[in-house]
């Protein structure tokens, strides 16, 4: 399986992964070891659990054999583990047309369609980058999340790795700290000064 | 032999007018030259949609039972500062206003994620706006707080005012320093990484009456996806500046005033808008029409991307330092094209107005005169042009005498 992977400094890879552990791991110490046996800083993006059964959504960092130590660990232990892949979605109904994403995507992603000059989004040698998710004036570009393989089909009537990836990140637009739009209800409750 | 507006609007009336939008002008003095086209063509229709900063909105909430005088308290909605300085209970908020705890830009660069632009947007989607306030209370107007839903039906006024819109000719951005820089025009990254431009050239409303000699005080124009009205030059309004042979300006020139009912407006042409690293701002959709009067306006009205110039500006030193110069001129056609050459390199562009819905608001415009729904009005007076004598000035700084007290 060839997970995302993203490099960073002193040779250390950082990973998405979306993890189940059956119903006979949900009590039991497991994520701790990734951190206590293979050294690896693990960030928890999302986690559900359900009829005995969890499901997570992790950022791991650390060296590459390490990596592939703990995934083999975890799959001995008996973990569903899938990779998960991120992609930039453009949302038309908010888009303006107006291409401030054109300019700046390293990867030349958008472009203009000749007569109607409307932008055009081609994700194909999309790298993630989530540089178009920040420039948009209007907020219409999201980076979100997705398994990148349709694994088996999960056992029992729990939550799916599917569904813990899309309640962690469907909705979630770049960056990660919030571009969500604020509604008078959010607003309710964090009354402001003002 | 010259037309008059009430010739035109007679015709409007009679179904008789023919309409062309800016860019099917453009063949149609090419092929039958001006003089035959300005004989055949009665109105050009234009648009534009582009962030434009100094949008806002007047709007009267109507009195509460004990009455509050919100004049001299503070306000918010939706979180966002509203200025109270007016009466009872008459309420401006800017497009670029912000919450009071918004984080600006000390988490660099900052997100903008809501400000007066998208209160606009809000309102005028008809959703409820969350009201604050704080008065200090009178006689005649008791009450001190009030924590209330407003929307656009109940209100009893919303008027949307830019007092510098609809710019002619703008400046194209670009960064020559080492690091990307976070501007209105844009995210620039460095060393000439792209370039951003923000005119709708040949579509664009004042560069297709370049010398603005049909445009002035009460014209009827196109705002917001409703009707509204040139109420003034607008704010910077520069006509003295370099031009093409044809009058086109080689810089950014006129600008205008205009005021609307945001009653009869719509969300798709009034869009809250975020510039990473600047602010919060309202995107505007703005068309006008151009009566053909003559053949010299025919001839403006047929002006293309490739007769209109603009000056590359570099953002990270230049601008912001208020130095003159600029790193070449460059025309809309190129700019369209999707890189320029600015010092031997060749740079992505990209436009932060919306080429596709100026078009749209042309075609809007000219779908209204068809059907007899919007007539062209005649200026109570015409804006300043080339050889008035308005002055764009910088501020000229001066020192305060210490304070006394």
């Amino acid at each position: 399986m060839t997970l995302t992977t993203t490099y960073g400094m002193n040779g250390l890879i950082r990973r998405k992964v979306a993890l189940e552990l059956p119903h006979y791991l949900s009590r039991k110490p497991v994520l701790c070891h990734l951190a206590k046996r293979y050294g690896l800083v693990f960030s928890i993006l999302g986690a559900t659990v359900e009829e005995g059964r969890a499901c997570f959504v992790l950022e791991l960092e650390g060296r590459p054999s390490d990596h592939d130590s703990a995934l083999r660990f975890l799959r001995e232990l008996g973990a569903r583990l899938e990779t998960i892949t991120e992609r930039i979605s453009v949302d038309k109904s908010r888009c303006t047309e107006c291409g401030a994403c054109i300019g700046i995507c390293p990867a030349n992603c958008f472009s203009r369609h000749p007569d109607t000059w409307e932008v055009r989004h081609d994700g194909s040698s999309c790298n993630a980058c989530g540089e178009c998710a920040l420039v948009c004036p209007v907020r219409a570009i999201s980076l979100g999340f997705a398994l990148s393989t349709n694994g088996p089909e999960s056992s029992g009537n729990g939550p799916s790795l599917e569904q813990v990836a899309d309640d962690s990140f469907g909705d979630r637009t770049f960056p990660r700290k919030g571009r969500s739009e604020l509604t008078a209800c959010d607003r309710m409750a964090n009354p402001t000064t003002g | 032999m010259a037309k008059t507006i009430s010739e035109i609007n007679r015709r409007i009336k009679d179904g008789e007018a023919v309409v062309v939008t800016a860019e099917e002008i453009i063949d149609i003095v090419g092929e039958k030259g001006p003089e035959k086209a300005a004989k055949e063509v009665d109105v050009v229709t234009t648009g534009t949609f582009g962030p434009m900063c100094s949008s806002g909105m007047f709007i009267n909430i109507g009195h509460s039972k004990p009455r509050i005088k919100l004049g001299g308290g503070r306000v918010t909605l939706n979180g966002v500062e509203a200025y109270a300085g007016l009466a009872a209970v008459d309420l401006y908020i800017g497009a670029t206003a912000l919450p009071p705890d918004d984080p600006r830009n000390r988490a660099f660069p900052g997100e903008f994620a809501y400000g007066g632009g998208h209160v606009i947007q809000d309102l005028v989607s008809r959703k409820d706006l969350e009201l604050r306030a704080q008065a200090y209370g009178t006689d005649c107007y008791p009450r001190r707080d009030l924590h209330t839903l407003v929307n656009l039906d109940d209100i009893n006024e919303a008027v949307l005012v830019n007092p510098r819109n609809c710019y002619q000719n703008y400046n194209v951005a670009v960064n020559t320093s080492d690091k990307t820089i976070y501007t209105y025009m844009g995210v620039l990254k460095p060393n000439l990484g792209n370039a951003n431009y923000c005119s709708a050239g040949q579509l664009s409303p004042l560069l297709n009456d370049p010398l603005v000699r049909t445009i002035g005080i009460g014209t009827r124009i196109f705002l917001g996806g409703g009707v509204g009205y040139v109420y003034w030059q607008g704010t910077q309004h520069n006509p003295n500046v370099e031009r093409t042979p044809r009058g086109v300006p080689r810089s950014p020139a006129a600008t205008l005033a205009v005021a609307g009912d945001l009653k009869q407006m719509s969300p798709e042409f009034l869009v809250g808008t975020s510039f990473l690293g600047y602010g919060a701002t309202l995107t505007v959709g703005l068309g006008i029409p151009i009566p053909i009067l003559d053949a010299e306006m025919a001839q403006y009205a047929a002006v293309s991307d490739s007769d209109i110039v603009t000056k590359i500006v570099d953002y990270a030193t230049s601008y912001p330092q208020s130095t003159p110069g600029n790193l070449g001129e460059v025309d809309y056609a190129t700019l369209r094209s999707g890189h320029i050459k600015v010092g031997g390199k060749k740079v992505p562009t990209a436009s932060l107005s919306s080429y596709a819905k100026a078009r749209k608001i042309a075609l809007t415009l000219k779908k209204w005169i068809e059907e007899g729904r919007f007539l062209l009005s005649e200026p109570v007076q015409l804006l300043p042009t080339t050889g008035s004598d308005v002055k764009f000035k910088p501020l000229r700084e001066r020192a305060p005498r210490v304070s006394q007290q």
